[in-house]
């Protein structure tokens, strides 16, 4: 009896030398991670989605630390594998987009820039593309709701409303960047009313479902600074660019101590121009790290990506692609130039060096050819479009007909299918 | 039933609205949203979604310039919080919730009281009205629940049942034989 218990001894305690032999217990990241709590941004302490340099910092980390953020979806939703348009409906716009963060970067000034290389994404199981009425580069053709759920793995999407179609999996931050200053508030702040006098797109600040409350809410201490996320900006945002992919690095000019950097609204997957207004929308874990540029900030207009074979990885294997120039009807005026208010425009047929339209028209073909030729419905196809599709600019200078073509990835009948 | 007056003043309202919020692409989808009756249900009060379906079937039936539409929210805080901005003009809810949420208790605890007006009952369901729901918008439901054809979905004159609140003044002008109100009346 003492011998069995004696060998059993041995026997449990051989198991755990070998579990402490296993590579597991190797450690030698340091990580510092902002998790979610609660169902949406309301009720999360990591979570804001507006800017302005007195949202209080998450958390601290120093250059090299893994950052870990935990992602809400763009629309903060709740939407579900079973959501139909009527969900669409409900969604609260005032809470777009959750950011996770800020992280405040140890050692980083105003006028440096900041390094932020992504590590990696792990996506969630559900992802969601829609069409949000009077949103998207073709508002106006499709003028109600639509949803497609897709369910997610890293080899790619499917749903059953879009049947035989796998999207490969090609995440990347549709939101990333750090906190503007007070001189870029105001600055920024100037120029957008000025756009909105003359009638164009603009998002002015606005309080209703405004996160940090306390700062830009009703009551807030900055409520009407806090700026809106949806355009990106030189701190970057919503910036919706697929080259910035896991291994990239994207460089941005830091406007406070700190930096204040974010991300959020990550994509599986999006085509060039994300034209029904969303990717595959989800959430997700980021891991990024960072490193100080000191003084690098100053010259910097924009943010900039920095990558190497990434961009080859993300191109299709097989593709059709339509050619647009910049041709409209008589008398249309589509959305985006509507704020000209010119009648000179309206008139004509074929306007002059105009890569919207460009776009416009090689879009709409590319929707048509995925209606004859696959069986989708126009919705589907706008959809696929968003997720598939990207629009590139073939050239600029035979005028008047600058040339974008819209390049369909044909993987996405034949490759990944599950 | 809406007639030509209604709808004028309709397409004028909507296109105020438009150039007042055209300043942000939210804008048109908030159009959107005023363009269709959206009869706002929610996943946390299973019956609701359902009914909604058929509600909004006999409303376009008789009205069809309301264009009406459902409206899902996932929870309980998003419904407090799209009736009570005036985002979505009308809930239907179990009468149980619908008093949870007008005394801002049970699962509505944490948002407090919520203002709201009574259209119409369906069985256990109450179709409410937020309260700058217009008079004229309200009298027109209320004649069609009244009409013979809202049988078959069980609908209710809010006088013969027991109110979770008050009844919308535009359902009691209705039901008391009153002519249909301007737009631009209180509400």
């Amino acid at each position: 009896m003492i011998k069995k218990i004696f060998l059993t001894f041995i026997f449990t305690i051989s198991l755990c030398v070998l579990a402490v032999a296993d590579t597991t217990d190797q450690k030698w990241m340091i990580k510092v991670e902002l998790t979610k709590t609660g169902t949406h941004c309301i009720d999360d302490k990591n979570c804001f989605n507006r800017y302005h340099p007195n949202i209080p910092p998450a958390a601290n980390a120093n250059p090299g630390d893994m950052i870990i953020l935990h992602t809400r979806d763009a629309l903060d939703t709740g939407f579900r594998l079973d959501s139909t348009a009527d969900d669409l409906a409900t969604v609260d716009l005032g809470l777009v987009h959750p950011m996770t963060g800020p992280v405040y970067i140890n050692g980083a000034k105003r006028g440096d820039a900041l390094e932020v290389e992504l590590i990696d994404i792990a996506p969630d199981e559900y992802g969601y593309t829609v069409i949000v009425p009077g949103f998207g580069f073709l508002r106006d053709v499709f003028p109600d709701p639509y949803i497609v759920n897709w369910r997610l793995t890293r080899i790619g999407a499917v749903s059953d409303g879009m049947p035989g179609i796998t999207v490969p999996y090609e995440a990347f931050p549709g939101s990333i960047g750090v906190l503007p200053g007070e001189p870029e508030i105001k600055k920024w702040k100037a120029r957008e009313a000025e756009l909105a006098g003359a009638g164009g797109v603009a998002l002015t600040p606005s309080p209703g479902g405004a996160l940090p409350a306390s700062v830009c809410g009703e009551n807030g201490s900055d409520t009407d600074d806090c700026l809106r996320t949806i355009p990106p900006r030189e701190n970057g945002g919503n910036m919706d660019v697929q080259q910035q992919q896991i291994g990239t690095k994207i460089i941005f000019p830091c406007f406070i101590d700190g930096c204040g950097l974010f991300a959020g609204d990550i994509h599986y997957a999006q085509g060039d121009g994300e034209v029904s207004g969303t990717a595959i929308e989800m959430g997700s874990v980021l891991t990024v790290r960072v490193k100080i540029l000191p003084g690098k900030g100053k010259g910097m207009d924009m943010p900039v990506t920095v990558g190497n074979d990434q961009i080859i990885d993300m191109e299709p294997t097989r593709y059709y692609q339509t050619l647009g120039i910049p041709l409209k009807e008589k008398g249309e005026i589509p959305p985006s130039h509507a704020y000209l208010n010119s009648n000179k425009f309206v008139h004509l047929a074929n306007v002059s060096e105009d890569l919207t339209i460009s776009a416009r028209h090689a879009l709409l073909q590319m929707i048509d050819y995925l209606v004859a030729e696959h069986g989708l419905t126009k919705e589907q196809a706008y959809i696929l479009c968003s997720v598939a599709v990207d629009l590139r600019v073939g050239q600029v200078v035979d005028v008047p007909n600058f040339i974008v073509s819209a390049v369909l990835n044909m993987d996405v009948f034949d490759k990944y299918r599950n | 039933m809406f007639g030509r007056l209604f709808i004028l003043r309709l397409a004028s309202i909507l296109f105020v609205y438009i150039l007042i919020t055209s300043h942000s692409p939210w804008g048109q989808y908030h159009a959107y949203r005023q363009q269709h009756l959206l009869i706002m249900s929610t996943r946390e009060d299973a019956p609701t979604y359902p009914f909604s379906k058929q509600l909004v079937e006999v409303i376009n039936q008789e009205l069809p310039e309301a264009s009406a539409r459902p409206a899902r929210a996932r929870t309980f805080k998003r419904v407090q919080s799209l009736i009570s901005t005036g985002q979505i003009p009308l809930l239907l809810l179990s009468k149980k919730n619908a008093r949870a949420l007008i005394q801002g208790i049970g699962p509505f605890k944490k948002f407090g009281k919520t203002k709201s007006f009574v259209i119409y009952n369906f069985g256990d369901l109450v179709l409410l009205a937020e309260p700058n729901f217009p008079n004229r918008h309200a009298w027109q439901l209320t004649k069609v629940f009244m009409d013979p054809v809202s049988k078959s979905i069980g609908a209710k004159s809010p006088l013969k049942t027991r109110q979770v609140t008050d009844i919308h003044e535009g359902t009691m002008m209705a039901l008391n034989g009153e002519s249909i109100p301007e737009l631009n009346e209180k509400k």
